[in-house]
């Protein structure tokens, strides 16, 4: 089998994907039986590229699932937990930019009508 | 707790030692190195669905470096030796 081209695996169906996921599967179970019955070496080194075969479609399917998950959520209110922004703890409970820009009125006014002046002054 | 594990992640290879090849000649049984996590009930949904091949009696050891051996009997209509032969474990 050739080797497997991911740009090829995002573009098939989830059953599509489950199917050669279970085909890599049943590849690895022979060549491991291979293994123990001292098998040639050509077969030994295909194990390697099998199971980065293997690697490889479960990370497309669960790539692709979490993409569909953010579009699926994307104008909602409330996110599931770990589709939101991980950071750090302290970070997330910051104030936002918007809330930490927020002004009173009177202090908005007071910034209209005597901002910071610049001076020179002649030597 | 009922979980069973994904029947692909139970068997793992078969056994060719002398001894298990005995047991394939005399018993009918194949031996196969199993994942520990697996009990006797996975191991059977495993063995017939990946290989159907239906089974008699299974029994399981654990061995001194934690791995997991399984002892699968089958039944006298199926030939021990004979698929043994189809999975490549005797030549």
């Amino acid at each position: 089998m050739a080797r497997i081209k991911v740009h090829e695996l995002r573009e098939k169906t989830k059953t599509d994907l489950f199917a050669q996921l279970k085909e890599l599967k049943t590849e690895l179970a022979l060549l491991r039986v291979a293994k123990v019955t001292g098998g040639a070496p050509n077969k030994l080194s295909k194990i390697k590229v099998v199971r980065t075969g293997i690697a490889q479609v479960l990370t497309v399917i669960s790539q692709t699932q979490k993409a569909k998950l953010r579009e699926a959520y994307k104008n909602k209110k409330y996110l599931p937990l770990d589709l939101r922004p991980k950071k750090t703890r302290a970070i997330r409970r910051r104030l936002t930019k918007h809330q930490a820009s927020l002004k009173t009125e009177r202090e908005k006014k007071k910034e209209k009508y005597f901002p910071l002046r610049k001076y020179a002054i002649k030597a | 707790m009922q979980t069973s594990m994904d029947y692909q992640q139970v068997l793992k290879y078969p056994l060719v030692t002398e001894a298990a090849i005995q047991s394939i000649i005399k018993e009918n049984t194949l031996v196969f190195m199993v994942d520990v996590c697996a009990n006797k009930k996975d191991i059977r949904n495993a063995f017939e669905n990946m290989l159907k091949i239906k089974t008699k009696k299974i029994n399981t050891l654990i061995n001194y470096d934690g791995t997991k051996k399984a002892y699968i009997q089958l039944p006298p209509e199926n030939q021990a030796a004979t698929i043994a032969k189809r999975l490549k474990i005797l030549a």
